[in-house]
């Protein structure tokens, strides 16, 4: 958003006090009124109503782009919200894949011996390793298991 | 209306039947089995209706005791005496069974009736049966003379099976692979570590482990071990079927006595025959009759015996050659 083309231009406040923006960024906006001056928050003022320009094409661009803001800050949490989604599903499709190559690792120890480690379990526990867990059966507590 | 009534009574005697079994287990080894109450029941259970006064008879016989041992069955004698030309000194005996698997004890009740008159005396091998000639005579001289053709019939279905569930070349690899594997099981944790790691790699890397594990969780072995248990435990006396997960015993087991085979093979029966596993007995008809004959013949005899508390001084026995 370009800022600096609301700089210097006349608004008027809920009370009908008028006076001209000093300063206009992000997070502030000044305002300069006949004997004293007042910082708002653009987005909060302007979309309560409380502060708006005088000229109406000014105004009607102003919400415009606010509207604009809004949607894209929306979009962006939803995005992240997916991502989150995504993750969350995707640690519990490999917590799930783990389950199941572990059962086959602890039957393999049974056929081949407490000491055989059996390599596809080893490259996907080292592979997933912080998204595994380990949930102990009795304490509930997790752990991460050491390979070599 | 009165059909019902005889079938409730017939329900009721069968179900007092079942208790009696199960009371009379109890009362073999009451801290054993204190807390076993639904297996005692499912063993009496699984014993076939016609069978089950017999068996009955056999428990409560003061010569046999029972107790309880996990995944394992065995049978062992408390005093050997000499064996004398008649049978008409019992022999005692200790049976170990799991009694959670209820196969075990109906088997080692069949060695226990086998070994009656004491280990050196088993009825299979000293009861003349017919023609000069024992259950012992009359297996081997059959089992010899087929062993070779029913192995390799068994063999062959073994193999359609392993390479029908695994792939193609499944079965060669696992016999291939064996022997390793094998070495690698006697191979201890602690002095052969190296060792071990590297067959396991060497296992690994041929293929050996995943159709090993795919045979051991697709069960390949027990559509064979239902059909041909006693056959494949006699089959293992002259074929080494360890790690193929067959029933078997161990083959140095069958090399301490040339006996070994038809105990089993007496004991394998009684079991199919008290649990009514018919089965096993079309097979067995199938591939050995005559021995299939000769074991009815002996079980007769037993039956006949027991049940009807006779001596068994009138059979005719085998002259013992010195």
């Amino acid at each position: 958003m370009n800022y600096s083309a609301f700089i210097n231009k006349e608004v008027v406040n809920k009370n009908n006090q008028k006076g001209i923006t000093i300063s206009f960024n992000e997070e502030h906006v000044v305002v300069k009124y006949d004997s004293e001056e007042k910082t708002y928050n653009p987005d909060v003022a302007f979309k309560n109503g409380f502060l708006s320009f005088i000229n109406s094409d000014l105004n009607k661009t102003f919400t415009e782009e606010l509207t604009n803001k809004e949607k894209e800050n929306e979009l962006i949490e939803q995005q992240g919200r997916d991502n989150d989604a995504i993750a969350i599903k995707r640690n519990k499709v490999i917590n799930e894949m783990y389950k199941k190559l572990d059962a086959k690792n602890r039957m393999m120890q049974a056929l081949f011996g407490g000491d055989f480690k059996y390599p596809p379990y080893i490259e996907f526990y080292k592979k997933y390793k912080n998204i595994i867990k380990r949930v102990h059966w009795y304490t509930g507590t997790t752990w991460y298991q050491y390979l070599d | 209306m009165y059909a019902e009534r005889e079938e409730n009574m017939t329900q009721t005697n069968e179900n007092s039947k079942v208790k009696n079994i199960a009371l009379a287990l109890y009362n073999k080894s009451k801290r054993a089995f204190k807390y076993r109450g639904t297996d005692l029941k499912k063993q009496a259970l699984k014993i076939a209706p016609p069978y089950r006064d017999f068996i009955l008879k056999i428990i409560n016989n003061k010569s046999i005791k029972i107790t309880q041992k996990w995944n394992d069955g065995y049978i062992v004698p408390e005093q050997v005496h000499q064996a004398l030309d008649k049978l008409n000194r019992k022999g005692k005996s200790s049976i170990f069974t799991d009694i959670s698997d209820p196969n075990v004890l109906p088997h080692e009740l069949g060695h226990a009736v086998d070994f009656w008159f004491g280990f050196n005396k088993s009825l299979s091998s000293n009861v003349i049966i017919k023609d000069n000639k024992t259950l012992f005579d009359i297996f081997n001289e059959e089992f010899e003379a087929k062993q070779e053709e029913i192995y390799s019939i068994v063999m062959e279905e073994f193999k359609n099976i392993i390479n029908s569930n695994i792939n193609s070349g499944a079965y060669d690899l696992l016999v291939k692979e064996m022997p390793k594997y094998q070495l690698l099981l006697n191979l201890d944790y602690k002095n052969h570590k190296k060792t071990r790691q590297i067959l396991q790699q060497e296992l690994y890397k041929s293929g050996f482990v995943e159709t090993y594990y795919q045979m051991v969780t697709k069960r390949c072995y027990s559509i064979l071990n239902n059909k041909y248990s006693p056959i494949l435990d006699a089959l293992s006396s002259k074929h080494d079927f360890s790690g193929l997960w067959l029933d078997h015993h161990d083959h140095f087991y069958y090399q301490v006595s040339k006996k070994r085979a038809v105990e089993e093979f007496f004991a394998n029966m009684f079991e199919a025959k008290v649990m009514s596993k018919q089965l096993h007995f079309d097979n067995l008809i199938k591939y050995l009759p005559k021995s299939f004959n000769a074991f009815e013949q002996l079980f007769v005899i037993v039956y006949d015996h027991i049940q009807n508390n006779k001596r068994f001084t009138d059979l005719t026995l085998k002259r013992r050659e010195n």
